[in-house]
């Protein structure tokens, strides 16, 4: 039996709502399929950012590590998206990933996804757009956090 | 069987037959639920009954202090005892704070609208609640929980600001072991001993993956809670005249005369507190009234 293509799994994940299928093929060149079991760490505050992923299952924690204390900044399950300093300098992780219930991932090569963003302003502009609405996400839940909604 | 409207069940006036007379009861239980959350017990000192719809409110009077709306948090229906949990935020929830079993607190209640679970019947019930807001939702989940059958999906969202301060654990950990009960906690931060989800309850909104158009939504919490997760239930396609609120205004006399709940035209205390969102969304981003 023939394995599936990667991009015909990937564009289930929310991350592709609505992205041409041509783009989708063109970025799936820099994807691979990981695995993480639970207690792994898929990223650590410092190190190179390399990789960012889609999770297809499981669960992660974003930690932050405060010397005596580590606070959990958010957990994303199945649909989220994990990495964002790929995009700009200084390529660096800027919180620790740790796998809470065993994850599958798309895991993509930040360089390779870089440069095609590079060769094609078109392709770039739309993952370049797709990421900010995360980070906009994000934002606004801090806020909230901020806001101490629960008071 | 309860009415499915939204209009204020006829007033209950225990005792003297004035709304505005506070009738003794007698605290028979109090619990700590979290560091400034307790649940206190009431019985009528006559040992007469009580009896309420979900999202009605009791007006608690603590002598010599002063009284304050406390929604109603046990199974709805009648009974000897009066359940409220309460947050201590201030001079009479602090009053009440320090009171024991055998203690003394004015009653006066119910009073207000309630959340429509008759009309609600055969719906998906989504709740979203959070912090305090988990207490006056209680009484439709422990409704909805008796009267599984009547009613499609429920799904319970609740988020609070840390795991220390989630209230009613256990009873949330024994809805969650039910099959045909999705119960999804959140909390805005935890250390790595919390297991559970860690962010904003609208996060969780998108995550439940409910269809639309069979939704009924209950929301309670402080407003900015309920103006973000209402925001992102529009954004799935739930339409306002779905989506039920509990509103929180200062109050007096509790029954339609001071004028100390108003908000807009409306009287908290009487037309509220529980709205059907399409009916109070033209207030609802209004700053100040
Ligand atoms: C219909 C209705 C139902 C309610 N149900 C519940 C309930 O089930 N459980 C419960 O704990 N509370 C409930 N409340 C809120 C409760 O009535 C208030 O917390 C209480 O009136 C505060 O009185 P106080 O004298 O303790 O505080 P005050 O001395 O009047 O206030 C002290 C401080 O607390 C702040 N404060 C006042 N109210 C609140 C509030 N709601 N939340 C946060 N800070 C506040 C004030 O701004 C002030 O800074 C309900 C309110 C309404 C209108
Ligand atoms: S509290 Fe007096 S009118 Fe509502």
């Amino acid at each position: 039996m023939k394995n599936k293509p990667l991009s015909d799994l990937m564009v289930v994940h929310p991350f592709f709502e609505g992205m041409d299928r041509d783009h989708v093929d063109f970025i799936a060149g820099c994807a691979q399929n990981k695995r993480y079991k639970a207690g792994e760490f898929m990223m650590l505050m410092g190190k190179e950012a390399d990789e960012f992923y889609l999770i297809r299952s499981g669960r992660v924690a974003v930690e932050m590590d405060a010397g005596n204390r580590t606070y959990v900044v958010q957990t994303v399950g199945e649909g989220g998206i994990i990495g964002w300093s790929w995009l700009n300098p200084p390529l660096s992780v800027r919180y620790d990933v740790r796998v809470m219930d065993d994850v599958s991932v798309f895991a993509f090569n930040a360089q390779c996804v870089r440069d095609k963003c590079d060769a094609d302003p078109d392709f770039g502009f739309n993952i370049t757009r797709r990421f900010m609405k995360l980070v906009v996400e994000r934002l606004m839940a801090t806020r909230l956090q901020l806001a101490e909604l629960y008071a | 069987m309860l009415d499915t409207s939204l209009s204020p069940l006829p007033p209950v006036v225990h005792g003297a037959g004035d709304p505005m007379l506070p009738v003794k009861t007698r605290i028979v239980d109090r619990k700590q639920e979290t560091a400034d959350t307790f649940t206190i017990e009431l019985e009528f000192e006559n040992g007469s009954e009580f009896t309420f719809a979900p999202g009605q409110f009791n007006m608690l009077y603590t002598f010599g202090t002063g009284e304050v709306p406390i929604s109603i948090s046990g199974t709805p229906g009648t009974s000897k005892n009066i359940v409220h949990t309460i947050r201590d935020v201030g001079v009479v929830t602090s009053a009440l704070s320090g009171l024991n079993v055998g203690d003394k607190v004015g009653l006066r209640g119910p009073f207000g609208t309630y959340w429509p679970i008759e009309s609600c019947k055969g719906k998906d019930i989504v709740i979203a609640a959070g912090g305090i807001g988990l207490a006056p939702i209680r009484p439709v989940i422990r409704h909805v929980m008796e009267n599984r059958d009547d009613y499609g999906r429920f799904i319970i969202l609740y988020g609070a600001r840390t795991p220390e301060d989630i209230l009613y654990p256990e009873e949330l950990g024994q809805y969650k072991s039910n099959l045909d009960v999705e119960v999804w906690v959140t909390v805005d931060r935890a250390d790595r001993s919390w297991r559970g989800h860690v962010g904003v309850i609208t996060t969780m909104i998108t995550g439940a993956g409910f269809e639309p158009e069979k939704v009924a939504a209950f929301v309670c919490g402080p407003e900015i809670m309920m103006h973000f997760v209402i925001m992102n239930m529009n954004r799935l396609g739930v339409t306002n005249d779905q989506i039920y609120v509990s509103m929180e205004r200062n109050m007096q006399c509790a029954i339609g005369r001071c004028g100390h709940c108003q908000w807009g035209t409306e009287f908290v205390c009487k037309d509220g507190p529980v709205y059907r969102f399409d009916k109070v969304e033209h207030l609802f981003n209004i700053r100040q009234l």
